[in-house]
């Protein structure tokens, strides 16, 4: 085989090539020095930008902000509509101010939601916030899980599971404590790409969890509970991704909640 | 409408990191990708019924780019910001410096990664979005394609040349060093 395009070389380092094409790359890889060479500088390239282009990410207080002028913009209430607009925003509103005046209705005869469990919520979210504003994400830092478990032991008021899943893609970071309803949670922190997730887990004291994912101004919940201790995994990467965390760190048969 | 709002939340909103990193890197100023981050949700939000896809994200950052292009557009008098590798002589900064002798390992990491971004920075706007889908937000070709609105055989060709343009602004920045990428 004749040295391949940079394209097709390319497409084999970013593993997008059919089994067919990758095996003849490989056999012209193992006998051609220049080809090889391009190989590793093209993944050492990879690596580094991986390593060390800046990803861009909003403040977490400047990201609130910004998700709630979105949803004024977006579900706009008849009041805070503004005078003038076009026909077709006057009926987005006006549809999403009678929907608003249906749910008040709706409100009134429903029972009001479990106050204890939106508390929980908004402690669990602003914790998670938290340790992303400061710099007191991880008390102590470790992949491995036979550091962050003891550590526990010591210092909180539950000793959860602890696992390492980097061959899953989830690497273990470290653990801190937080407080949670009162108590002394262990939080084992996880990353997953570029997001951080935050385990929560503490003593369970009755307060009904959240069902399925629970999203608020942008970031996700799993709640689940196990062996007498409720967990959250909290984080701003997708719904599914933290189902998937959870399924792993849920004993087996034992599933996370969903709807 | 609450149950519309409750998906996008779940499955719109979690991206919003990445349409901001997007739209930061094609805008380069923090102030404009904000702006048509806030464009690009609320476009979102009103076609969010509409056939979107397989990735929720691919479709967000596609608005995003859309959003950014007709901003572009409707700044059309000012200079393109584009300074194509073939089109530019000299780079529009001079390259950054980096001290072989200093001794802070962690200073010359910071060091090494502002002159990476700066280069990607110097890149055309072409090459610096195929390789901020790619790298930085792990999109497959397919998805790229999905967000460029280009054909596939276009995003592996014009990938390849992105890279090549990077390795060139990357060794210009760090002062030509040979070893600078092993």
């Amino acid at each position: 085989m004749p040295c391949p395009e940079p394209t097709l070389l390319n497409a084999y380092v970013d593993g997008e090539l059919d089994a067919e094409s990758a095996l003849r790359i490989e056999g012209h890889l193992a006998s051609c020095g220049t080809c090889a060479a391009s190989l590793r500088e093209l993944a050492a390239e990879r690596a580094q930008i991986a390593a060390e282009a800046t990803y861009h990410r909003l403040a977490p207080e400047r990201r609130a902000e910004m998700v709630s002028h979105f949803w004024r913009a977006a579900e706009p209430s008849r009041r805070a509509r503004p005078a003038r607009t076009g026909a077709r925003q006057f009926w987005f509103g006006a549809a999403s101010g009678a929907l608003l005046t249906a749910l008040a209705a709706l409100a009134l005869t429903y029972p009001t939601p479990d106050t204890r469990s939106e508390a929980l919520v908004g402690d669990l979210i602003g914790a998670h916030v938290r340790s992303l504003l400061s710099e007191r994400l991880i008390d102590v830092a470790s992949s491995d899980r036979h550091t962050v478990k003891p550590w526990f032991a010591e210092h909180a008021d539950v000793s959860p599971p602890v696992a390492d899943l980097a061959d899953h893609n989830y690497p273990l970071v470290g653990g801190r404590v937080d407080y949670v309803d009162g108590r002394r949670a262990a939080v084992s922190v996880y990353r997953r790409g570029a997001h951080v997730i935050n385990v929560f887990a503490w003593p369970d004291s009755g307060v009904r969890l959240p069902r399925g994912i629970a999203s608020r101004s942008g970031y996700n919940l799993v709640c689940w509970q196990a062996s007498a201790i409720d967990f959250c995994a909290a984080s701003d990467a997708a719904g599914e991704e933290l189902l998937g965390l959870t399924r792993l760190l849920e004993p087996a048969g034992r599933q996370a909640p969903v709807e | 409408m609450t149950d519309l709002r409750t998906r996008f939340e779940q499955e719109a909103l979690p991206h919003l990191d990445a349409a901001y990193n997007l739209a930061r890197w094609l805008t380069r100023s923090a102030a404009e990708a904000e702006d048509i981050v806030q464009d690009a949700l609320l476009l979102a939000f009103r076609n969010f019924d509409r056939q979107r896809g397989p990735s929720t994200k691919a479709w967000l950052l596609a608005i995003v780019r859309n959003c950014f292009l007709s901003q572009v557009r409707r700044s059309a008098p000012r200079a393109r910001l584009t300074d194509s590798i073939d089109a530019t002589g000299d780079a529009l900064t001079p390259p950054a410096l980096v001290s072989l002798a200093d001794p802070e390992r962690e200073a010359i990491a910071a060091e090494r990664a502002r002159s990476l971004d700066e280069a990607l920075g110097r890149l055309s706007e072409d090459y610096r979005e195929v390789l901020v889908l790619r790298e930085l937000e792990g999109l497959s070709y397919r998805e790229i394609a999905g967000v460029t609105a280009m054909p596939i055989g276009t995003v592996m060709s014009r990938l390849a040349r992105a890279r090549e343009s990077l390795r060139v602004h990357w060794l210009r920045a760090t002062g030509g060093s040979d070893d600078a990428l092993s």
